[in-house]
């Protein structure tokens, strides 16, 4: 620690602090700062933070300059002053008359401004200038961002944040002298140079030269100065659970911001694209805002009888199937929107049609359906649901919750279905995700969750192994923070069949055949055993089991995995050792590993891995399944599965099933003691229900094999569908219930790194649209079930004298960073990362399953020689409803594509965007190429956001034997060029 | 004035004594004239008894800035934790400046051998030698020598890298060179950290100019109390310099004498005095970042550290630019600004908008567009531009301009009455 004096007050700082530092943590003098911002590398360029040093001939950068013992800082003086004055006087000069009236004393509109205005600063009036306006390039056309390069004052902001915290490198600093100017790549086009639209530079830019382009073209700017509020909340799309700011005006989402870089949300101030951007869908026109009933469905004598068709025209429609809409020609789409290369593209105020038209909903979906009032459909849903359960038992009755919905949401659901229907058949999308991790997790060490934090991977994680994530596009936030750890020194290495953005700068890429993971691992772990570097005493002390892992693994080689695998034995061994070495290895995955029909095997022969070189329950040692939606985590934690109330806690133990009916005021006997189905189970002839609940999910286009679930929703008795827009799944229903969108209600999300956070309601739902609590309470009051919460905050009330590991949670606590969980008593601080003594198992010891390689169920055979590998792209997300709803991602991505290597390309005769028929040995569908080398040969990937190239057409059903995920990653297809419509 | 010519009686030939001898370019005639010795010399040293040879010899930096050359060697961490550096900056693009591409052209392996025993000092394993990018031919000679040199196994373990700009002068700048090198954009960083901290790749870092490095085998053959002794004024100022001399006078080129000697010699009797029927004006006499010096200033000025500086100006990089009575002072000063405004890195505020700001009022000045408010607006900024920036590249066109307004006022003022003819500048 030192002492310095900073305009006379004495001020202690350490040693490695700059002046500017120091000064701003003893809250002294407001140094003004241009080209500083924090966290960024520090350039000291715009020359305007300088201050007087007492003994120092020049003035100095306070951001730059460290401080010294007995220091003597003046940040006001004369010559610090009159330096300011100049520095402002000169980028005056080359601003824009108009963005400053009145000499600087017209209200500034950013924080170049306000120093102006601060320091009294006039412009010479613009007719009198000797240099002229800046210039840059300007990202014309682009639907998100764009420049007005006038207005930089090349600060270079932009460029390190698209440097160094997306570590992306778009932008940059051409030519020299008065000519400098921000570019866009080599040659203006974003796309090229690899942008991702996050919108990291419109945040720090500090003129607005680089800026948002949808709030200024739907709201006026003072209302983008001066929104109506702002609402902090917790982005609706991926695991990482960035905190956003919600802006609103004329009760509209007007824009959304990042908090503060400093503060300690998961995303320190980043997001991506579809975080910052993508937040227009709850105003687009298709949002239900009425409930709908079924035309057929009517009322007499006070009870609801169906007198419409029945049979296969029972739930029929006037639309195509998805199936058959996956056989069509696409309309080739609109060209991908970008900045100058199209430099000709029409704005989007100025096309004929609204782009987003394309995928809103056709209006003959709403034909079967009429409009209602909230008290008949409600009516309707109960009766039909005590029906059910009168005539078949509730075991006839199953929900699909939704992991888009908050904790309290969850919650009320499941215990309306165990406390009111009196079954355990509720789930929800996790099935289709991180089941497997989640079966995997608990065989070996009883838990759900990951260990530890993003943070911790990216500031002392070593080495960062990473199986089947995509993380740059999946969790791009997360993504960006895994670079900047690989750029600090951390060693990098992907398992993966696709070179994706990580792949391909990782010091190790094992680019192995899909499905092949468990030979991997287990041979990696061979090697780690044979050589002798396994953690021993991590092993002794806190495994069981280990020599049957040894026995397992022998006989799998490096040379015999090479075989299987595809990738040489020797960087097997190579990745062995590193990641064995560590000191400190984290280790990650996602989709690429869980959605497989042997998942739980492929995570648990990673967890061997794992568990055999200790690395977990160290500060850097993370074990971190990477959560694909915003609340997968928690929706499973407060008990939206089949097997578990909150916590975890059976549903076969009397005790716990006690314990609840006591909380709830329940008979012990109408919760049931058995097991659910589980989401794919469900969707089965054979598991014998009738009625469904659905909230916030599609599961006709994100569950596999959709022309057989297409029938099976068919075939129903009764189906309510709850959600923003008519899915593909809402047209089957017998009622839709409007429900409320992330801005529009207040609640809690955990995200991957268990941390619970608070999300604040910005907006009211549109039209008669509910809150989805509202809905939940008031269908549970209705089924018979007391439910009294007047708030989602009373709902957390209840929860937590539930929930032991959330016992020491309130709203109050959550606020800013939230909490990660265990957070056992009120005063507990969470927990960012676990097991550094035991594991919650009943001796605290981990256990080796041993599992074996079988290769995967579909292979490629001469008719069908592609491995069809399914996953996501950075602008869309699940089924597309949100994302394809949201202005500026749509433009981004309108259309299907699926990626094809160029010299398979080739071979088929294809070229970038022709039209390509995929056939598997279940469906077809017919989608546009992207001839890309992130795909290795003989592989193609296909996104599944697209209703009209449904994905799901294609991919095989067969279920994990554990956590009943189906085979999503893999499966073979024949490919063939489609110019023309194919009616087969 | 090109070589080979004789030398001027009051010269000291140190480093051209071989200038205009082809045969010196070879690995052998350079072996044959002593060459290499002094390596060997080194070689048997204990780095840091060759660091202080140099400290005591009083060899100031020949780049500009006059850094004593043992010192900044002396700052290089004495225990090795990580790979340490030397950059050699043959950037050499200062306007009046032509000698470091003089010594590559004619004397390759002295720069080479200068560069060995540099690195021995610093105890560097890597040194790259930044070749300004239009010297083509020098690199050429450069590259030849260097394959000669190494062939013969002259540089053992030491690795030379020449590393060919790309026409920035900013590069010259040490810490911009040194961002070059690592192949980024030529941007100066701020300092600290020091190269001999944190250079070239962010390891302990030397940076010397090829001037400075050619004299360093005379000092260790000949020894430091000999070269020491070569002054002419102060123990301050020791050793030989080149200055290269353009303008206005008869026979201009590269001159090499003692430090300490008087200007108006070296004007008037080793390049032959003005162009006949001429007179002196003005002098600018280290390459065009220090003030001018007017005439008597000029007339009364001893080429060494100090008595430059005594005259208002600095000794600079020895680039003496030489005006006589026919010279327009606003153009010339309008030309320097615009080479810096040209110039600038960008990344200063008051370097990449003040010098193109001076340039486009001292343009519209010679224009007949001036204002009388332009010459305080003029100073302001250049006060502005002085002492605030990054690197001194700011100062530098603000040196000229305010010396320029105090010492010829009248010219400028001429111009905005309307009493000169308008200059039309492109
Ligand atoms: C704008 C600018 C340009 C420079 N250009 C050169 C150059 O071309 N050659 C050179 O040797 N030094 C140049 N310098 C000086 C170097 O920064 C540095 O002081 C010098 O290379 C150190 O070597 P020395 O100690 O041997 O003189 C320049 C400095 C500045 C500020
Ligand atoms: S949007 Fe993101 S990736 Fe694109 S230029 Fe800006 S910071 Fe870089
Ligand atoms: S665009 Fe904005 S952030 Fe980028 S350099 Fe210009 S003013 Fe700074
Ligand atoms: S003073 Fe000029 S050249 Fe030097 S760093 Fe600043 S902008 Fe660049
Ligand atoms: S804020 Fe310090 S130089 Fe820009």
């Amino acid at each position: 620690m030192v002492t310095l004096t900073v305009n006379g007050r004495r001020v202690t700082a350490d040693a490695e602090q700059t002046i500017l530092d120091a000064a701003r943590a003893a809250g002294i003098a407001d140094i003004p700062t241009l080209c500083w911002y924090p966290k960024l590398p520090i350039v000291g360029n715009c020359r305007i933070c300088l201050v007087s040093v007492e003994g120092q001939a020049k003035l100095v950068p306070a951001c730059a300059t460290k401080v010294a013992d007995g220091m003597v800082v003046q940040t006001e003086s004369h010559a610090a002053v009159e330096n300011r004055k100049g520095v402002l006087r000169l980028l005056l000069e080359r601003y824009p008359g108009d963005h400053l009236r009145n000499g600087g004393r017209a209200a500034p509109r950013n924080e170049f401004e306000r120093y102006v205005v601060r320091y009294g600063v006039a412009p010479t009036p613009l007719g009198a200038r000797d240099l002229a306006l800046r210039h840059g390039d300007e990202r014309p056309g682009d639907p998100m961002i764009r420049h007005d390069m006038s207005t930089c004052i090349l600060c270079t902001r932009c460029v390190r944040a698209c440097e160094d915290i997306q570590v992306v490198g778009v932008l940059d600093v051409a030519q020299r002298g008065e000519h400098a100017e921000i570019i866009v790549g080599a040659d203006g086009d974003p796309d090229k140079a690899g942008c991702t639209w996050c919108g990291e530079c419109v945040r720090v830019c500090p003129t607005g030269a680089i800026f948002e382009v949808m709030p200024q073209e739907r709201f006026a700017p003072e209302q983008i100065r001066q929104p109506q509020r702002t609402v902090r909340s917790v982005c609706p799309y991926c695991g990482v659970g960035c905190q956003v700011d919600l802006h609103v005006a004329d009760d509209r989402i007007m824009r959304v911001t990042s908090p503060d870089i400093e503060l300690d949300t998961p995303n320190q101030g980043s997001t991506c694209v579809k975080g910052r951007f993508g937040y227009d869908f709850p105003q687009h026109h298709d949002r239900l805002t009425k409930p709908l009933i079924r035309r057929g469905w009517l009322k007499q004598g006070g009870h609801w009888v169906w007198r419409g068709p029945t049979g296969a025209e029972r739930r029929g429609g006037p639309w195509q199937s998805i199936e058959a809409e996956g056989q069509t020609v696409k309309p080739a789409g609109p060209p991908r929107a970008v900045g100058k290369a199209v430099r000709d593209l029409p704005l989007l105020e100025r096309l004929d049609m609204d782009i987003r038209d394309r995928v809103a909903t056709p209006a003959a979906w709403y034909e079967p359906f009429r409009e209602a009032s909230w008290d008949e459909a409600m009516e309707l849903t109960a009766q039909e649901l005590l029906r059910i359960k009168r005539e078949r038992g509730g075991d006839a009755l199953a929900c699909f919750s939704s992991a888009k919905c908050t904790n309290e949401e969850n919650y009320v659901m499941m215990r309306m279905f165990r406390g009111a229907l009196g079954t355990n058949n509720i789930d929800h999308c996790t099935r289709l995700c991180h089941s497997t991790s989640v079966a995997a997790m608990q065989r070996a060490l009883n838990t759900s969750a990951a260990s530890g934090s993003m943070r911790e991977v990216e500031h002392a994680a070593d080495v960062i192994f990473i199986a089947g994530a995509n993380t740059t596009e999946s969790h791009p936030v997360f993504g960006a923070a895994i670079k900047r750890a690989h750029e600090r020194g951390a060693t990098l290495i992907v398992a993966d069949p696709r070179k994706t953005e990580l792949a391909a700068r990782a010091d190790v890429h094992l680019q192995m055949q899909p499905g092949t993971d468990v030979a991997l691992f287990n041979a990696m772990l061979n090697h780690v055993i044979t050589s002798g570097l396994e953690a021993k005493d991590f092993v002794a002390r806190r495994t069981h089991a280990f020599d049957k892992l040894r026995e397992s693994v022998r006989a799998m080689t490096p040379e015999v995995a090479a075989k299987i695998t595809g990738v040489p034995a020797e960087r097997i061994r190579e990745a062995a050792e590193i990641y064995a070495r560590g000191p400190n290895t984290s280790t990650l995955w996602a989709m690429g590993l869980t959605q497989h029909a042997n998942g739980t095997d492929l995570v648990t022969s990673l967890l061997n891995l794992m568990l055999a070189c200790g690395m977990i329950g160290r500060w850097g040692a993370a074990m971190m399944p990477v959560r694909g939606q915003n609340n997968v985590q928690g929706a499973s934690d407060v008990g939206a599965i089949p097997f578990v109330y909150t916590d975890y806690r059976s549903v076969k133990d009397p005790k716990v099933r006690a314990e609840y009916a006591k909380a709830w005021d329940v008979p012990a006997e109408s919760l049931s003691l058995k097991e659910g189905l589980m989401v794919t189970e469900i969707v089965k002839e054979e598991s014998g229900v009738r009625g469904m609940y659905i909230m916030g999910e599609n599961p006709i286009i994100s569950d596999p094999d959709i022309a057989h679930a297409e029938h099976w929703f068919r075939e129903l008795e009764f189906l309510v569908v709850h959600d923003l827009f008519l899915t593909e799944t809402a047209r089957y229903a017998d009622v839709v219930l409007p429900g409320s969108s992330f801005a529009e209600k207040s609640g809690t999300f955990v995200n991957t790194e268990r941390r619970i956070q608070l999300a604040q309601r910005a907006v009211d739902p549109p039209g008669d649209a509910r809150r989805d609590l509202d809905i939940l309470i008031d269908l549970s009051n209705r089924l018979g079930l007391r439910t009294h919460f007047a708030t989602a905050e009373a709902v957390m009330g209840e929860i937590v004298t539930v929930t032991p590991s959330w016992r020491g949670v309130t709203y109050p606590r959550l606020e800013g960073a939230g909490l990660q969980y265990p957070v056992p008593t009120p005063g507990h601080a969470g927990t960012a990362f676990l097991f550094d003594e035991r594991f919650p198992t009943a001796d605290g010891k981990g256990t080796f399953v041993p599992v074996e390689y079988a290769p995967p169920v579909e292979l490629p055979d001469d008719q069908y020689p592609f491995v069809m590998n399914t996953g996501r792209q950075l602008y869309h997300w699940h089924t597309g409803t949100m994302t394809r709803r949201a202005s500026g991602l749509d433009q981004r991505e309108p259309t299907p594509v699926v990626e094809i290597h160029p010299d398979d390309a080739a071979q088929l005769g294809l070229e970038d965007g022709d039209l390509v028929r995929l056939t598997s040995r279940r469906n077809a569908m017919v989608s546009s190429c992207r001839i890309s080398e992130r795909v290795a040969r003989g592989q193609v990937f296909v996104p599944f956001h697209f209703r009209e190239a449904a994905a799901n057409l294609l991919t095989n059903p067969v279920l994990d034997p554990y956590a009943k995920m189906a085979e999503l990653k893999c499966c073979a297809v024949r490919l063939e060029p489609a110019h023309v419509a194919v009616a087969d | 004035m090109g070589f080979p010519h004789k030398p001027h009686p009051k010269e000291t030939v140190l480093l051209s004594r071989y200038f205009g001898e082809a045969d010196a370019r070879n690995y052998k005639g350079w072996v044959k004239r002593g060459g290499y010795a002094a390596l060997e010399q080194a070689r048997a040293m204990e780095p840091a008894r060759v660091v202080d040879i140099v400290k005591d010899s009083g060899l100031r930096g020949r780049g500009g800035a006059g850094f004593p050359t043992g010192l900044k060697w002396s700052f290089m961490p004495k225990e090795k934790k990580k790979p340490h550096y030397l950059c050699v900056n043959a950037d050499e693009s200062e306007p009046g400046t032509f000698k470091d591409r003089e010594i590559m052209r004619w004397t390759p392996h002295a720069l080479l051998e200068g560069t060995a025993i540099a690195a021995h000092a610093i105890q560097a394993e890597v040194a790259y030698i930044y070749i300004r990018g239009e010297f083509t031919e020098p690199l050429a000679i450069m590259d030849k020598a260097l394959t000669d040199a190494r062939s013969a196994g002259v540089f053992g373990k030491l690795k030379i890298h020449l590393h060919r700009g790309a026409g920035a002068y900013i590069c010259g700048e040490e810490t911009a060179l040194m961002s070059s090198i690592e192949g980024k954009r030529g941007n100066p960083r701020i300092k600290p950290p020091f190269p001999a901290a944190a250079g070239v790749f962010g390891m302990p870092t030397t940076i010397n100019n090829v001037e400075t490095l050619a004299a360093v085998p005379h000092i260790l053959t000949k020894g430091a109390v000999w070269y020491k002794g070569l002054s002419l004024s102060s123990p301050k100022s020791t050793g030989t310099k080149l200055f290269s001399v353009c303008g206005h006078v008869q026979q201009p080129g590269n001159y090499e004498v003692t430090l300490g000697f008087p200007l108006k010699d070296l004007v008037y009797e080793l390049c032959g005095g003005m162009r006949p029927g001429r007179t002196l004006k003005a002098c600018i006499p280290g390459g065009s970042s220090v003030p001018i010096l007017d005439r008597a200033e000029t007339e009364s000025c001893l080429l060494d550290y100090e008595g430059v500086v005594e005259r208002g100006s600095m000794l600079g990089s020895g680039g003496v630019i030489v005006f006589d009575d026919s010279t327009d002072m606003v153009y010339q000063i309008m030309r320097l600004a615009r080479f810096y405004a040209h110039e600038s890195c960008a990344q200063c505020t008051q370097c990449r908008e003040g010098t193109a700001w001076t340039t486009k009022i001292l343009e519209r000045i010679l224009a007949g567009q001036g204002k009388t408010a332009d010459l305080d607006l003029l100073l302001d900024l250049s006060e502005n531009m002085t002492g605030k920036t990054i690197c001194v590249l700011s100062d530098s066109c603000a040196a000229p301009v305010v010396s320029g307004i105090k010492k010829f006022r009248s010219e400028f003022e001429d111009y905005i009455a309307g009493r000169r003819k308008p200059v039309m500048v492109a």
